[in-house]
């Protein structure tokens, strides 16, 4: 042997664990639980290369923050929106008392004629 | 098992144990650890037994999880290289035809490298794999593989020429 390539295959090769190894990975195999429904991998099967899973989750979230920003700019839309409401009613409130106020008015210099 | 058919679990197990675990132990240098993770990389590859198109799908498949999960391994556990260059023993005498002791001093010495030159040197002298290969296997370039196969061999040549007289 002359080469430190050729004692580094030496050093270096392939070292097997033994029998127990295998008993106890077998036996580990054996009680492991079992497989994804066969319906479930085919449906996941189209998502299992990580670039696909990547570009899912990407489009998953952009989803998300679209769908977020609708909610939010309806429920902006619907505090104004009552907002709006509650000050229209206390202006009708305000003229129909100012109004009361007037008829009562034109009523007493009626009478008072 | 003729490559292109169904491959049968107890026989991949079998066929492949003495690689997976092999890789795991001259990356992490612990037994335990590497029997741990070589158990791991079998049960993963029981449970999509399915998606395997054939033994040669299989063996691929193995060998580049089970490169992987070192690495992540020994980031994970932060293992860093256990012995300082510095620190490996000189043997005594000059090296004899496959010398134990010599063969266990490069162990260390291979252990001693950072992770990524560690992996390409086990996949070169362990599996025997071309550097195409082992760029494709570690996703690596081409000519950082070489950089490191040479440096790495380099340094081992160093360090013996220096200490043991053995000229390579």
């Amino acid at each position: 042997m002359s080469s430190l390539e050729d004692r580094l295959r030496d050093a270096l090769r392939r070292e097997d664990p033994g029998p127990e190894f295998t008993a106890r990975l077998l036996a580990r195999a054996a009680a492991a639980p079992a497989l994804m429904p066969d319906w479930w991998r085919r449906l996941a099967a189209p998502f299992r290369p990580a670039k696909i899973r990547w570009a899912a989750a990407g489009v998953l979230a952009c989803l998300l923050v679209v769908a977020g920003a609708v909610e939010y700019r309806q429920r902006q839309a619907r505090i104004e929106g009552e907002a709006a409401k509650r000050q229209l009613v206390l202006a009708l409130r305000v003229a129909g008392t100012k109004l009361h106020l007037a008829r009562a008015k034109v009523v007493e210099l009626n009478g008072g004629l | 098992m003729a490559a292109g058919t169904l491959p049968d679990f107890a026989v991949l197990v079998r066929g492949h144990q003495a690689m997976v675990f092999s890789i795991a132990l001259h990356y992490l240098r612990d037994r335990a650890a590497a029997e741990e993770l070589a158990q791991e990389v079998f049960l993963q590859l029981h449970r999509r037994l399915a998606e395997m198109k054939s033994a040669e799908h299989a063996r691929h498949w193995l060998r580049k999880v089970t490169v992987h999960r070192c690495i992540d391994f020994a980031r994970r556990s932060r293992i860093r290289p256990r012995i300082a260059l510095e620190d490996v023993p000189e043997p005594a005498a000059a090296a004899a035809e496959s010398d134990p002791m010599l063969s266990e001093r490069l162990r260390k010495l291979v252990a001693s490298l950072p992770e990524k030159p560690r992996m390409v040197m086990i996949l070169r002298f362990q599996e025997d794999l071309e550097p195409g290969e082992i760029a494709e296997l570690l996703n690596m370039p081409l000519r950082t593989v070489k950089s490191h196969l040479q440096r790495s061999l380099a340094m081992l040549r160093e360090k013996f020429s220096c200490t043991v007289g053995v000229g390579f």
